[in-house]
């Protein structure tokens, strides 16, 4: 038997399969009232919500995609007429590879990986066959709030032919320029797949999730665009190979640590799970993703000293920086 | 080995902290989706009002097993058949009636079973096409009460799964091994590579080849070849029918056994992701044909209807199958499948009879031995305070309140 988990499946297995118009002029309506509310209460609101989210997943569907990059797959999003491809850093990896992109319908055509920032999860691709392709238009991150709707598509579990890109509705509950948290649950497969606003445009891409239903972290659409060009260029940002083994307590609003990992620096220097880290060498933080950009900035072997909370107590730490293997 | 790239490793201890998994054990694994409101699901009552009536709770010794759908009025209703355990099986509806039921009737493939009660004049669930509801649409998962369990929107359109259906199979230490690697790219079952000294290299599989049969079975694709496969033990013969540069051809095959090294340790990732988060039903493959939605149902809440806004039935949930998906089998299925599961007369033997009271009477017997356990102790505690009391009435010289038996709490 094989080893593969093979993601490519047969064909014409559809019962009741959605077909899309050509939808590379398509535009979406302006959304009804209902949607920049808290929660529609009526069966009206309810159907007027929902004929706008059919319009936006009409649009949106064709453009969403799946790539494989190696032996590797996740979902991205076409930008462009020309097939620019916005997904995660950890899918497309390193610029410049050759890769397979799968698009709604169960047709390959190739691509190559464009730009990576690994600190965010921002990752880019070009599809090299010529286009045009159906392409979805960019959210601007000032309009992000958060309590409101989107809508998530993907393809969880990898590509299956037979199933159209899946859609999933819920709302942001976390909006800051480094993360974007929502209720629409992601799984393996989803990783690079479009968030979208009832508007029909990307906001977000998906990136990683949390113990519960209600921790689905997505890259912001605002960091693409203040790195567009490098992306496009196929430069690698926010590399970092320096290493503190710790993880974030996903239900914090602080930087509190929900773990440390055995034997990395951090367990070293004595630090454990439930701390609290309020400076890193001297400088406030007030979240864990504030952390982690001081961290970036620091080389392995570097020492750095935190100030921890722990309990009622303030502790001052001192951490060897290991390397990332 | 193809791996999916699912959420990287590394990403996540970084960031979110998969390490973390272990301790979201501890807490409560049922939070909701923050826009499951109060508000957005008052606002569903009068879509479920009318399937409502008809949704059961399945219970076993009085606890929640599933949920229901009143298919005929003299009592036959439609639910989930792997949740149903052994004990006292009734259904209570939501005007409180309940009635004790009997399983007449099971279909495996889709994991439904026919309960009977004894009843007359039940409001029955009209069923309607699933096509209803396309992707997108707000739809409820009915209870018995005036709001619904859930509500999400249809994430994928009724879809045919590959085969094989039925309850799912794992990897074990003795089940077949082929000794290919499939071509991911390909929509078929399609080799890529033939492994060193396989049982596939022994009998002839070559690199290109397309598998199209094995015993007879239909391999549609990669995943259908793999789950065919784990049906089969080392050692056993298989004919396999492939294409070959466009002309069929038939092997004869010996399994090998799996390496130790590709058989997966406890959960796959992809498995341990689909569980964070809620808690999944036990059989949740093998359906032929399933509509995918986004509504977190607890297992124990599948086997009811699945309603649109316009209060139309357009499904039967049937599994929690994972992080992002819950299966309902659509309509047309349903009202395909039930001529044949009411026909079925599961009529009980004398022997199960006999062992259904005998069963009843040892539960009935354990509750009198613990209504009995009761009244002696009620009976001594009686005694002593009568003791007490008489010892205080003999010693009216002593001051200060009455010693009590017992320290009040």
């Amino acid at each position: 038997m094989s080893r593969r988990r093979v993601l490519a499946l047969a064909a014409s297995l559809l019962i009741g399969n959605a077909t899309f118009a050509d939808p590379v002029n398509k535009t979406i309506p302006d959304p009804p009232p209902i949607v920049y509310k808290i929660s529609p209460e009526t069966i009206e609101e309810l159907k007027s919500f929902q004929t706008q989210t059919k319009a936006v997943i009409e649009k949106v569907i064709p453009c969403t995609v799946c790539l494989r990059v190696g032996s590797a797959s996740g979902s991205g999003v076409i930008v462009s007429k020309d097939g620019l491809v916005l997904t995660a850093g950890h899918v497309s990896g390193a610029p410049g590879q050759t890769i397979s992109i799968v698009l709604h319908d169960g047709r390959i055509v190739k691509g190559k990986t464009l730009g990576v920032n690994r600190a965010i999860d921002s990752g880019m691709a070009q599809i090299t066959d010529p286009g045009p392709w159906p392409y979805v238009e960019m959210g601007d991150f000032k309009d992000l709030k958060t309590n409101q709707w989107s809508i998530a598509i993907g393809h969880p579990g990898g590509f299956k032919q037979g199933r159209t890109p899946v859609v999933r509705v819920g709302k942001l509950s976390i909006v800051n320029d480094r993360v974007l948290q929502t209720d629409n649950a992601l799984v393996g497969g989803d990783s690079g797949g479009p968030l979208f606003d009832m508007k029909g445009r990307v906001i977000g891409i998906h990136s990683r999730i949390g113990n519960f239903i209600v921790n689905n972290m997505h890259v912001p659409i605002g960091t693409f665009r203040d790195t567009w060009d490098q992306l496009v260029k196929g430069d690698t940002i926010g590399e970092s190979d320096v290493y503190l083994g710790v993880s974030a307590d996903p239900d914090a609003k602080d930087c509190k640590l929900a773990s440390v990992t055995p034997n990395a620096p951090a367990a070293k220097a004595g630090l454990l799970g439930g701390d609290v880290i309020l400076k890193f060498s001297g400088k406030d933080v007030k979240t864990y993703e504030e952390m982690k950009k001081f961290l970036y900035l620091e080389k392995p072997g570097n020492e750095v000293t935190l100030l921890v909370k722990r309990g009622d107590e303030n502790k001052e730490i001192k951490v060897k920086l290991g390397k990332r293997e | 080995m193809l791996k999916r790239i699912l959420f990287s490793a590394a990403l996540a201890i970084l960031i979110t902290g998969v390490s973390s998994a272990q301790r979201g054990r501890d807490r409560d694994k049922d939070t909701l989706p923050q826009k499951t409101t109060p508000q957005l699901l008052a606002a569903f009552k009068p879509a479920v009002e009318k399937p409502s009536k008809s949704t059961v709770s399945v219970q076993v010794d009085g606890k929640q097993v599933s949920l229901g759908a009143i298919v005929t009025a003299d009592g036959s209703i439609i639910t989930k058949a792997s949740e149903i355990v052994d004990g006292k099986l009734t259904v209570k509806t939501r005007e409180g009636k309940e009635f004790m039921a009997k399983v007449t009737g099971t279909n495996s493939v889709y994991d439904v079973a026919i309960l009977k009660v004894e009843a007359d004049n039940l409001p029955t669930v009209d069923w309607s096409p699933s096509k209803n509801a396309p992707v997108g649409n707000w739809i409820a998962a009915s209870n018995t009460s005036t709001e619904p369990v859930g509500v999400g929107v249809v994430g994928v359109a009724a879809r045919t799964l590959p085969p094989p259906y039925g309850p799912g199979r794992v990897i074990k230490e003795n089940s077949g091994f082929l000794g290919i690697i499939l071509d991911p790219d390909s929509a078929s079952a399609s080799i890529a590579e033939v492994s060193k000294d396989s049982a596939a290299e022994k009998a002839g599989l070559k690199t290109k080849d397309i598998i199209l049969t094995i015993d007879n079975q239909d391999i549609v694709n990669g995943e259908s070849l793999i789950n065919t496969l784990l049906g089969y033990k080392a050692g056993d013969v298989i004919k396999v029918k492939l294409e070959r540069e466009s002309k069929k051809m038939e092997f004869s095959v010996t399994l090998g056994k799996r390496p130790a090294a590709l058989i997966p340790k406890g959960d796959a990732r992809g498995d341990m992701q689909n569980r964070m988060g809620s808690i999944l039903s036990n059989r949740r493959t093998g359906f032929p044909t399933v509509l995918q939605h986004d509504i977190v149902l607890k297992p124990n809440e599948c086997g009811g209807p699945l309603v649109d806004l316009d209060g139309r039935v357009i499904g039967l949930n049937i599994a929690r199958a994972g992080r992002t998906e819950t299966y309902a089998i659509p309509s047309e299925v349903i009202l395909q499948l039930l001529p044949e599961l009411l026909a079925s007369k599961v009529t009980y033997t004398a022997a199960e009879e006999v062992t259904e009271a005998r069963e009843a009477l040892r539960r009935a017997e354990a509750a009198k031995a613990a209504a009995d356990k009761l009244l002696v102790d009620a009976k001594s505690k009686l005694e002593k305070s009568l003791t007490l009391e008489k010892w205080w009435k003999d010693h009216p010289l002593e001051k200060g309140p009455a010693p009590r038996l017992v320290e009040k709490k």
